[in-house]
């Protein structure tokens, strides 16, 4: 049956295709977040029923993909996490905050002073960013994925996470800066594992 | 008047993140100008979040999740 009849169910399909247009950066998100791509699916599919079950309670003309991407972090924390525990992430921040860096340490990686980290920045590949991303306690991957991956301003993310800007400056801030160290950490340790296997093999 | 290097620095990922008034992006941005340091570490910080931004952004949805949420949307 037509829906020309119907401008209010026109609108709803209007902002349900809108909200599948973002699904790319919901997927990403949620892959990283779960880290596995089956748990991600059943994420996004789960965050697309609950859209669209209370698509009558978001107001159009205001932000539809902050609204999706609150709806994911709730389904996240409130369902998934709940179920599925990461054994690394369970610490508090900054318990945990040098981590994976001190890991890297303690197992023989180290660092050299002849290398600059703009070279070792240069030589980054995906790998060693998802690794990274991966090392990070769930609330500051969450902002790092909210600010660097997807673009939202403080704002936005405060109201995403529901917690106050100044948190998520201080978040964000601890976040980069372990992030940074890791990438750093994983990249040399990528080299000298390299290095390792063509000794071995000369 | 120069802000010192401190100063500067504690705005770094204000200034990067685009969430500086006018008038302190341009006392970075004077400040950027006359002092390499300065202006090495910013890029590298801005380089490195562009890159862990750049990577992240190349993963797509499967088509089959795309195909099964394109069905809820009708339902």
């Amino acid at each position: 049956m037509s829906n020309a009849c119907c401008p209010e169910t026109n609108q709803m399909q209007a902002i349900k295709d809108e909200a599948i247009s973002y699904i790319d950066s919901l997927y990403r998100t949620a892959l990283r977040m779960t880290g596995n791509p089956a748990d991600a699916e059943d994420l996004v599919q789960e965050t697309y029923l609950r859209a669209f079950r209370s698509i009558n309670q978001f107001k159009p003309g205001t932000n539809l993909r902050a609204w999706l991407f609150k709806i994911q972090t709730n389904s996240f924390i409130n369902d998934y996490r709940k179920r599925v525990r990461r054994p690394r992430s369970q610490s508090l921040d900054d318990v945990e905050e040098y981590y994976l860096y001190n890991h890297l340490v303690e197992s023989g990686v180290q660092p050299s002073p002849s290398v600059t980290e703009d070279e070792i920045l240069a030589q980054i590949d995906d790998a060693d960013v998802f690794r990274a991303l991966d090392g990070l306690s769930d609330n500051y991957r969450q902002v790092v994925l909210l600010a660097d991956v997807e673009g939202f301003a403080y704002r936005e993310i405060a109201d995403i996470l529901e917690i106050p800007v100044g948190t998520v400056m201080s978040r964000l801030h601890r976040a980069r800066k372990r992030l940074k160290d890791d990438l750093l950490s994983i990249r040399r340790q990528t080299e000298a594992e390299s290095e390792g296997q063509n000794d071995a093999q000369v | 008047m120069m802000r010192r290097c401190e100063e500067i620095a504690a705005l770094l990922y204000q200034y990067i993140d685009r969430e500086l008034s006018e008038e302190e992006y341009q006392q970075v941005e004077a400040h950027l100008d006359e002092c390499p340091p300065c202006k090495h570490v910013f890029k590298l910080e801005e380089n490195m979040l562009t890159l862990v931004g750049e990577r992240c952004r190349r993963v797509c949805a499967p088509e089959g999740l795309i195909n099964r949420v394109r069905q809820l949307s009708g339902e």
